[in-house]
This record gives structure tokens, C-alpha cells and sequence, in this order.
């Protein structure tokens, strides 16, 4: 009788855990369904928007969507936070190059904030490669 | 010298059969697409009337806006845009727009195991079994900033799920495949969700719906062979932009 009771229980739990799995990889359409009937239709999007979705390359979406920083509050975190690296996390960095920028007397005294600030302020039209950029010099 | 006739009469049946499932391979595919993005409780949407030729790799898109226009965009992802009320086109070239990115290209030639990612530069970096899945993982390659691992699923052979992944395994976004249809040659999925994580914590979801699909060997439709008029002239900035 355990041995049957042990082994409904496996049964019944490898069930769970198969329910679990498929979970994560379905969507709640119903509850999207929900969403977009709730939603208050506005104007047409633009062609490009509807081209970058989908149907269009992902990645290029995905990395659009990462790249949403703003050049000048970059800019003004280093002016006056750059020695402790403030604006790299605002960017997005490791936590490894905050304590490099505090170890090495605010990034070798000055020197890698002064030049952040430099390069952020060339590149202000396109800072991507400056976001999620693990490396102590981020320039590099 | 009877069973050599038997031989040769087997050997036309396979033949024939051979051109009659030829005769039916998906050369032109066309599709009505309906786009949805919702941002903030606020949702917009678009229909597309698309038409694949899949032998020159050619998508034309019918856009049915206030204004309507058509979009022919080839492999080497250049683009015309053809406004019919004022006879204007545009020209651009976008390389990860081209035709041979679209997924109608990729799940109409079967071509659905990375789905486009190994074009982008993604390495497979490892696949394992999770109950009925089977799901990859997929290295971003160094160029690409902002994303480093893709995860693809795939249920009895098919895509179901993606999932992007940022540093440290951050969720930028996931895309479900659902609601498949078999046509002969290829499965389609008629419904995809994707939703995208903002950096400000917001989520943006867009759903594609596919209808009215239709599989030929031959092209029953102007728009397979949409030609821009000669005459027609550069489109003016405000289209353009």
C-alpha cells in the first residue's frame, strides 16, 4: 500500500513539474486577449515601428530596446560623480567596474571619467556601445 | 519481361509523383497580417496584405492605411515604397529588413531551427531536454551589444517560445509561437505575442495575427509581380520620413 501510495505521489509530482514547464513556455492568451480589448485604440503606428517588430529581424528590436539611456544624464552623473563611477552603473555595467573606478582613486585619478566624459560627449547621437559594457574602459 | 514492365510502370508512378509534389511547393505564399502593439493601456494596430514569392525571395506588403501604399522589399533588404494616390516611391535600404529576415521566410522554408539567428552571428552554445522541450541556447555574437543569450524552444519540432537575455540573465523580452497551422510544405504559427521589458520597467506586447492564408505553385495575385509605374516620382520629405 506505500509502495502505491510512493508511487502516485511520483507520479502525481513529475505530472506537476511537466505542468510547471509548459507553463512557462505558453503564454496566458486569454489574459492578453483581456489586455488588448481594455486598451483605448489610438493612431496608426508608424511603418517602421510595426517593421522593427516580429516579423522584422529581433534582435534589432531587442537591442533598440536596450539602448533607451540618455546621452546627457550620462554626461552629468560623470561631471560630477565620475570618479565614482556613477555613470557607468547608470549605463549599465558590472559591479567589478565601480570598485575599479573607487580602488584606482576615482578610475586612475580622474583620468577614466575625464575620458568618458570626452567620449560620451563625441558620441552623444549613438552611446549603445557604451551600455551594458562590462569593461573598465568602456572606450576600449 | 513482366516484372520489367512492372519495374518501369513503378518507376513513372514515382516520377509523377515526384513533379505533382514539386508542382505544389510553396513558391507563392500570401497572408493577411494584422499587427497590435499595446504600450500603457493604449493599442494600435495595422493590416497588412502580404504577398511572399518565394523563388526571387520578393515580400510586397499591401498597406491598407489612410493612405494606402505598397512595399516591395527584396533579399538585400531594399525597399520601395510605392504611394498609388500620388504616383510617388521611395527608395531605402535597410539590411535587416530584407526579405530573408522576415520569419514568413524562415517558417515557409522550413528553415525554424535558430530562426534567423545564426544570420545575426548567434553560436549555439548548448541544447538539453526539459520534459517534451527541447530548448537551445544561443551565444550573442561580440558586435551585439545588449543582448547575450537567446533561448529558443521548441515543442515537437517547432518553435514555441524565445527568450532574450541581457547581462546577468535579464529578460529583455520573450516571443510565444502559438496557434500553428499545417499546410503541406511548412507550419506556420497564425499567432505571435512578444513582449518587450523597458529599461523604465514598462512592457510593451505586440501580437501578430496571420489570416487568410494562402499556398500556391503559382502566382494568382498582381502584387507577386508588382511593378512600380515608370513615371512615378520621388516621394515627397513628409511620406519619406
Amino acid at each position: 500500500m506505500k509502495k502505491l501510495l510512493l508511487v502516485i505521489v511520483l507520479f502525481a509530482s513529475v505530472l506537476c513539474v511537466k505542468q510547471a514547464s509548459a507553463s512557462t513556455y505558453s503564454v496566458n492568451e486569454q489574459a492578453v486577449d483581456q489586455l488588448f480589448a481594455n486598451a483605448v485604440e489610438t493612431n496608426m503606428i508608424s511603418v517602421n515601428a510595426t517593421e522593427a517588430s516580429s516579423l522584422a529581424s529581433n534582435i534589432t528590436t531587442t537591442v533598440r530596446a536596450g539602448k533607451d539611456k540618455d546621452a546627457i544624464v550620462a554626461i552629468v552623473l560623470d561631471f560630477f560623480l565620475g570618479g565614482l563611477g556613477v555613470h557607468r552603473f547608470y549605463l549599465g555595467t558590472e559591479t567589478l567596474t565601480g570598485i575599479g573606478y573607487i580602488l584606482t582613486c576615482g578610475g586612475i585619478f580622474g583620468i577614466v571619467p575625464l575620458v568618458d566624459f570626452v567620449v560620451l560627449i563625441i558620441d552623444n547621437k549613438d552611446i549603445s556601445k557604451y551600455i551594458d559594457n562590462p569593461k573598465f574602459f568602456m572606450w576600449n | 519481361m513482366n516484372v520489367s514492365f512492372q519495374g518501369v510502370y513503378l518507376f513513372f508512378c514515382l516520377l509523377l509523383l515526384s513533379i505533382s509534389l514539386n508542382a505544389q511547393q510553396a513558391s507563392y505564399i500570401s497572408l493577411k497580417q494584422k499587427s497590435e502593439i499595446l504600450e500603457n493601456n493604449k493599442k494600435m494596430s495595422n493590416e497588412v496584405d502580404l504577398f511572399f514569392d518565394n523563388n526571387k525571395q520578393i515580400i510586397t506588403k499591401l498597406y491598407h492605411s489612410s493612405t494606402e501604399f505598397v512595399m516591395v522589399i527584396n533579399a538585400l533588404g531594399e525597399i520601395k515604397t510605392y504611394y498609388p494616390a500620388s504616383n510617388e516611391v521611395s527608395y531605402k535600404q535597410i539590411t535587416e529588413l530584407s526579405s530573408k529576415r522576415n520569419l514568413i521566410y524562415y517558417f515557409a522554408n522550413n528553415l525554424t531551427d535558430d530562426l534567423g539567428l545564426v544570420d545575426e552571428g548567434f553560436n549555439l552554445s548548448s541544447n538539453t531536454y526539459e520534459n517534451q522541450f527541447y530548448v537551445t541556447l544561443w551565444k550573442s555574437p561580440a558586435f551585439l551589444k545588449g543582448i547575450e543569450t537567446v533561448k529558443m524552444v521548441f515543442d515537437n519540432g517547432l518553435p514555441v517560445y524565445s527568450e532574450y537575455q541581457a547581462n546577468k540573465k535579464k529578460i529583455v523580452k520573450k516571443i510565444y509561437y502559438t496557434n500553428y497551422k499545417d499546410f503541406i510544405q511548412f507550419r506556420l504559427p497564425l499567432k505571435i505575442i512578444e513582449i518587450s521589458y523597458m529599461p523604465s520597467g514598462d512592457s510593451i506586447i505586440n501580437r501578430t495575427l496571420f489570416s487568410n492564408v494562402k499556398v500556391s505553385a503559382s502566382a494568382d495575385d498582381k502584387y507577386f509581380n508588382f511593378k512600380i509605374p515608370e513615371n512615378a516620382k520621388p516621394v515627397s520629405n513628409t511620406k519619406s520620413q
